[in-house]
């Protein structure tokens, strides 16, 4: 279960009012806006558990499949703990209860779900070659012959000559920034 | 309320949050929020808002669950205003 997600803070601050009403309420649970509402820097806590949120709903949405939705209150966040720079948590999805980690700059947060493997942040939009070279080298598997593909639920596939290679990954761009997560010893 | 109404109503709410404007030009029922338009997942939060203040509706959060398209949202706005 692979999931990863990138925010450009300086452009979520932009993008996005928070303190909207009814914002908060449709994304995240009581106990959640709590931990928001409560925290020295509530707009930092808004985007981090939103990203918990999103890399999860990836990894759910590969492993089973599932067709796009929208219902961020689904994901429930827990155990979420920040200290110098970095957080982790839990997600619950259903029976899935999922560990990720996040790493906080002063204007990008990255998340990924913690079984991952190998992960990349770049302020360019440069991620998905990164992905294919970054399998390429570790794989032995001339650069040329991969591709990404989409699914019919929108999930993105790995190909070599054409056959799907079955490796989770998961990529995400915001703003300026684009990020991935891959795993090699996952199916 | 008229079908056509509706839809440029959620023409009207969508277009600040669109990404990709090209896609407002064949604006249909068929429109796909964030494949076509590319809104960020976060605006479509916004969206839902706006079509709440718009219609004086309430969406809760199983009916935004499946608001994809315009198609979707067009649905649940007739579905709300006839039960209000």
């Amino acid at each position: 279960m692979i999931g990863n997600d990138i925010i450009d803070l300086n452009l979520a601050f932009k993008q996005s009012n928070w303190q909207r009403r009814g914002f908060l309420q449709k994304i995240f649970t009581t106990d959640e806006q709590d931990f928001i509402l409560n925290a020295e820097n509530p707009e930092l806590n808004v985007w981090l558990l939103w990203s918990m949120k999103e890399s999860v709903y990836k990894a759910v949405q590969r492993k089973y499949h599932l067709e796009p939705f929208n219902n961020p209150k689904r994901f429930v966040c827990k155990q979420v703990e920040i200290n110098s720079g970095k957080a982790r948590g839990v997600v619950c999805f259903e029976e899935d209860a999922c560990e990720i980690n996040s790493i906080l700059f002063s204007d990008v947060i990255h998340t990924c779900t913690a079984n991952t493997e190998f992960s990349f942040i770049s302020e360019n939009k440069n991620s998905r070659i990164r992905l294919l070279q970054k399998i390429s080298d570790q794989k032995n598997i001339p650069l040329e012959s991969l591709n990404i593909s989409k699914n019919k639920q929108g999930v993105p596939f790995l190909t070599y000559r054409g056959d799907n290679l079955q490796i989770p990954f998961s990529l995400s761009h915001h703003g300026d920034y684009s990020a991935f997560a891959l795993s090699l010893n996952l199916s | 309320m008229k079908e056509k109404d509706i839809l440029d109503a959620i023409k009207k709410i969508v277009t600040p949050y669109t990404q990709r404007k090209e896609g407002l030009e064949n604006f249909s029922k068929e429109t796909d929020f964030i494949k076509d338009l590319e809104v960020n997942s976060a605006n479509l939060v916004d969206v839902i808002l706006d079509v709440e203040d718009k219609f004086d509706i309430e969406i809760d959060n199983d009916s935004m669950e499946g608001m994809l398209t315009v198609g979707d949202a067009k649905n649940i706005i007739e579905r709300k205003l006839a039960s209000a």
